[in-house]
């Protein structure tokens, strides 16, 4: 019970830190090489395998190596979404800085990979549906995805104070997460020509092993990607608007003021 | 190892959407660490203004 109570509290306390900006960016520091060394690491056989020794698809042909990287960005651009609005709430619920500054800069990385899925998908559409685009319903949904970003970003820098810009930014990524399970159900609610589910984390995936472990190398690697940017960019962010503290003056400098 | 698709129909396609993962991605990855090294330096010189204003 007691070694209980203590860890809970251990928890806790280390949970509370993270919420300091100047620990949050000496910590931050120390854990981005390692992503960016952990997005490397699953990235580049994921490429190599999924471009060069996967096999040709018995429908598709070759066209079908742009799930490589369609894919990831993909889901990647809805859960950076949920991130956000995760984010979002905790800054709005409990007022901590730090978690409204990671819900800001989630909005720029989040827009990126929903401009690679949108572009690769109307680039592998071309071949295999015959056209770039369809207002169908997982693409439509996709493309409101974008807009929900570029509104958070345009919301953000439309506001100059900017715990108030985050407030404001933070309120429309909460509503806007109710997208998210259309963007899934899509494809089951409509008929679209966008295919049906094909990976799946519960039941049995219908795509061949030789063709899912490179794609599961790729998704993690874009989850490297992400935390690895994330934390980059708040840590940006965070040395500008503590830019009168001592912390910063240390940091900048490398001594004690 | 299997290069054939470079030279097949759907080439052109594969490539141009690696590309634009590619350039999109460096840039994304790229901007935080320019717009960091400039934001210190512009901290820096803040931070020596205030100091000369001071002594």
């Amino acid at each position: 019970m007691t070694s209980n109570t203590s860890l809970w509290k251990h928890t806790k306390t280390w949970f509370h830190r993270w919420g300091s900006p100047a620990w949050f960016y000496r910590t931050s520091g120390l854990i981005i090489p390692w992503l960016w060394a952990g997005f490397f690491l699953l990235a580049v056989p994921g490429l190599f395998w999924g471009l060069f020794i996967a096999p040709a698809d018995y429908l598709q042909g070759d066209s079908y190596r742009i799930i490589f990287i369609h894919v990831p960005s993909a889901w990647q651009s809805m859960l950076i979404f949920a991130v956000m609005a995760g984010f979002a709430l905790i800054g709005m619920v409990w007022r901590i800085r730090v978690a409204e500054t990671l819900a800001m800069c989630c909005a720029p990385i989040g827009a990126a990979f929903t401009v690679v899925t949108l572009i690769s998908g109307s680039l592998w559409g071309k071949p295999t549906w015959g056209t770039f685009w369809q207002w169908d319903g997982r693409m439509t949904s996709e493309l409101v995805l974008l807009f929900l970003y570029l509104g958070v970003i345009g919301l953000q820098q439309a506001i100059e104070e900017p715990r108030r810009a985050a407030r404001a930014a933070g309120l429309l990524a909460l509503v806007g997460v109710v997208n998210l399970p259309i963007i899934h159900y899509s494809v089951e609610w409509w008929t679209t020509l966008h295919q049906g589910t094909t990976v799946s984390l519960l039941g049995e995936s219908s795509i061949a092993p030789s063709m899912l472990w490179p794609l599961l190398l790729m998704v993690g690697a874009a989850k490297f990607f992400f935390a690895a940017n994330l934390l980059s960019r708040t840590r940006n962010t965070l040395l500008v608007q503590d830019r009168e503290k001592n912390w910063v003056r240390e940091t900048v400098w490398g001594v004690k003021q | 190892m299997s290069m054939d698709w470079l030279s097949g129909p759907h080439a052109t396609f594969i490539l141009s959407a690696y590309g634009i993962a590619l350039v999109v991605s460096l840039y994304v990855a790229l901007a935080p660490v320019f717009s960091g090294k400039r934001q210190r330096r512009l901290i820096a010189d803040m931070h020596q203004h205030q100091d000369q204003q001071t002594t």
